[in-house]
Formats: structure tokens, C-alpha cells, sequence
């Protein structure tokens, strides 16, 4: 049941062919995809309340056009750059405490056992307020344009419940300031979680049955868990050699850059104005990792990964290793 | 919410939705197929998305399930929209729907 504009929109024909990453994402023909707007529409359309979802839609650097992003960016680096400090002295404890049952022989679900509760200790340091990760499941999903009625309201429920939580820890913070911190967790969960499933994947995979203390690890990520990124034309010209007209779609394939080493682990994280800020935590967190991998006595085994269905982020819905 | 009970039950169902969202039965270009009993292309209902999503949402108030948009939006016809529906409603209740 495609509308005639999706139908016949030339950019989705044209993803497989799409040009270089970094030139998608600092063109100035394009502009990022108007995710508040939309739901906001969709709210109006159905009389459903999506108002926390709007409104955290609104708090995101990432969704932000020109005018509004600098700003955004600014309040919310400079929010970050306290916190990276103390997220460094603390990864080494959180990240052996978390790693700890792969140290030991058994069957491990790596999603709920290991990586979403690291993820989440290391979202509560950087947000300020204890997030379950858990607990907020769909929040990430706020940029999923697939998800239907009852999961939309679910998210909303549970965004809802973040920033309820976000304004009790900050009652004197202004609305934007706690935004932000609702941004972080928005924008961290899903992303963290899918690059640190997605790497530790690849990393025992290609280990193909030898010893944590046997592997190289690399200090960059070798998967990231965002695939790509969508970009709107707000003009018409070319972009890296595709004609683009007002409206159309264009996507920045991240995942070009996985297996590429430091240089292209970098690219994973955009380019441009929207450089993400959650680079040098995800990276401080995937260098801990690949330590502490390193010091496990154990041999791990894949025994099932799956991706589940997902229009935005490469996430794991199982991840089962087990360790002898 | 009483439980389809066939396949004719969630085509009605459907033809509800439609109804709701783009006026299908009052469309003489589909009026007389859906009266019929005949297959429809969905793309020539021209449904945009916030329409598709008042859709989604009859439909899973009054079969009692989850539907994300691309499942819906993959359904090339009417009949093979009721086909996905009626394999959702089976995997939620844990049998089967007769067929229609």
C-alpha cells in the first residue's frame, strides 16, 4: 500500500548508488529529514498526543534545520564535555562488571546480559539520570518511520516517562537543558547498543574459536550501528554526480566505511555540521571493551545473532554466545 | 473485540478501514470490485501515509493486533493485505483463520 509519492520518488531507486558518504552529509542541497514536523502532522491527523515525541524531536541537534542547529549543538556539547571525564574513569568498572559473565563458561545473552545494561550505565553518566535501558526500549525508535499506532504509543509512553524522570532529577534545569539530556538518551541507546553488539559480533566471529587473549582486537569499532543516514534536497543540483531536486531523498551509507580501520571507524560518525557528539564516548567505551576482552580467560562460540526488522539502526534482537 | 472469525470477516474489516481513510465504497472505480468480492490494487487508491496510518489504526483496534507501517505498505492488493492480516490474527490468537 504505497503512496504515489513514495512510488514514485527517483531516490529510492537510486540508494544502491549512492555517492560518498561525507559528501551527502555536508552538502549544502540537503538538509536533515523534518522527523518533528511529520509526527507533529501525524498528531494532528489522528488526534493521537505525540506531544513528548514532538517535543523530543524538536531538543535533537540531529533534526534540526541550519538555522536552530548550531544552537542545539552548542547547548548540548557544552552539556557533554563536564561529563566525558568522569565517563572515562568509570568505564573501566562498569565495562569489567558488565563483561564479567563472559569470563566465566557458559551461555550468555549478550544483549540483556551484557551490552544494554552497559550502555545503560554508561547513558546514566552521561545524561545525569539512572536510565534503564531496558526500561526504554523503543526510544531510540523515535526516527523510525515504520512503526505502527500501538508502538508509536508505546514510544510516547515511554519518552514520557524519561523526561518525567529527566525533570525530577533536574527540577531547576530550563525545558531546552532537559531536552537535551532526553536527546542524549535518545540518541545514545540504540546507536551504542547496535555498534557494541554489532562489533563484538564481528569480533567473535572472525575469531573463529580462539581464546579472548588469542584476538586482536582494534581500538575502533569494526561495525557501526547506523547503517545510514537520510538527508532531504531542499534544492536542485548535483551531489557527488546524482541530480537532486527539491524534496527527494538521499542516504549516507555509514556502513561503507565498516572494516576500513581508524580512518574510516571515524566516518561511522558523520561529517560535517552534524559530526556526531557521541563520538568519543562510543569510542572510549569500544577502546575499554577491546581491553578487557583481552584480559578473558575464556573461548567464545557464536551460537545465534540476528538483527531484528529495523528501518534505522543495526540492532540485534539475539545475540547468544556461549563460553567454554 | 470479538475475534474475526474468517477471512471474509478481516476483508470486511478492511474494506472498514479503507472506507474510513479514502472512501472505497464511495468511489465508483472500486465500488463495484469491492462489492463483487474482486481483488483491488492498493496502489490505486492512492493512499498517502498519514491516511495508511488511519488505516493501521482501525485495524488493529478491531482485530486486537500490532501492525508496523512497511507491512502494510508491502501489501501489493486488497486480497493479499487480508492474507498478511489473517496470518497476524493467527500468530496473536495461536491458531488458525478459516479461509474465505
Amino acid at each position: 500500500m504505497q503512496d504515489a509519492r513514495e512510488r514514485d520518488d527517483p531516490a529510492n531507486a537510486r540508494l544502491g548508488a549512492a555517492p560518498d558518504p561525507a559528501l551527502v552529509l555536508t552538502s549544502p542541497l540537503l538538509d536533515v529529514t523534518p522527523f518533528a514536523d511529520r509526527i507533529a502532522a501525524l498528531s494532528r491527523r489522528t488526534g493521537l498526543d505525540l506531544s513528548t515525541t514532538v517535543f523530543a524531536l524538536r531538543a535533537l541537534p540531529l533534526g534540526a534545520d541550519r538555522t536552530r542547529h548550531a544552537n542545539l549543538r552548542r547547548t548540548m556539547a557544552a552539556a557533554l564535555a563536564p561529563r566525558l571525564p568522569l565517563l572515562r574513569d568509570r568505564l573501566p568498572g562498569i565495562v569489567a562488571a558488565r563483561l564479567a559473565p563472559l569470563g566465566r563458561p557458559g551461555r550468555i545473552d549478550m544483549m540483556a546480559g551484557v551490552i544494554t545494561p552497559c550502555v545503560g550505565d554508561v547513558l546514566t553518566i552521561l545524561s545525569g539520570v539512572e536510565v534503564d535501558a531496558e526500561a526504554c526500549a523503543l526510544v531510540s525508535r523515535i526516527f523510525s518511520e515504520v512503526l505502527g499506532p500501538s508502538r508509536r504509543l508505546r514510544l510516547e509512553a515511554e519518552l514520557r516517562d524519561l523526561r518525567h524522570a529527566i525533570e525530577t532529577a533536574f527540577p531547576e534545569a530550563s525545558a531546552p537543558e532537559n531536552g537535551m539530556r532526553l536527546a542524549m538518551v535518545i540518541l545514545g541507546r540504540d546507536a551504542l547498543i547496535g555498534t557494541m553488539a554489532c562489533s563484538l559480533h564481528e569480533v567473535i566471529q572472525a575469531a573463529s574459536g580462539r581464546p579472548f587473549t588469542a584476538m586482536s582486537i582494534s581500538d575502533f569499532p569494526p561495525r557501526t550501528g547506523v547503517p545510514y543516514i537520510d538527508r532531504v534536497a531542499t534544492a536542485e543540483g548535483d551531489v557527488g554526480g546524482q541530480q537532486v531536486m527539491p524534496g527527494m531523498r538521499m542516504r549516507a551509507h555509514l556502513n561503507r566505511y565498516e572494516d576500513g580501520g581508524r580512518a574510516a571507524a571515524l566516518g561511522f560518525f558523520g561529517a560535517g555540521a552534524h559530526l556526531c557528539l557521541g563520538r568519543t564516548p562510543a569510542l572510549d567505551l569500544w577502546r575499554v571493551v577491546a581491553r578487557e576482552l583481552g584480559t578473558l580467560s575464556g573461548t567464545p562460540r557464536l551460537v545465534a545473532f540476528a538483527l531484528r526488522k529495523d528501518d534505522v539502526f543495526a540492532y540485534p534482537d539475539r545475540f547468544i554466545v556461549e563460553v567454554s | 473485540m470479538s475475534r474475526p472469525e474468517d477471512a471474509k470477516d478481516i476483508r470486511r474489516i478492511v474494506i472498514d478501514a479503507l472506507d474510513a481513510a479514502v472512501g472505497i465504497r464511495g468511489d465508483p472505480r472500486f465500488a463495484g470490485p469491492v462489492l463483487r468480492g474482486d481483488d483491488v490494487a492498493l496502489a490505486d487508491l492512492e493512499i498517502d501515509s498519514l491516511s495508511r496510518f488511519e488505516v493501521m489504526m482501525h485495524l488493529e483496534e478491531v482485530l486486537g493486533i500490532e501492525l508496523d507501517d512497511d507491512e502494510v505498505a508491502e501489501a501489493a492488493t486488497l486480497d493479499g493485505l487480508v492474507r498478511h492480516l489473517a496470518r497476524a490474527v493467527a500468530t496473536e490468537t495461536g491458531d488458525g483463520i478459516r479461509g474465505g
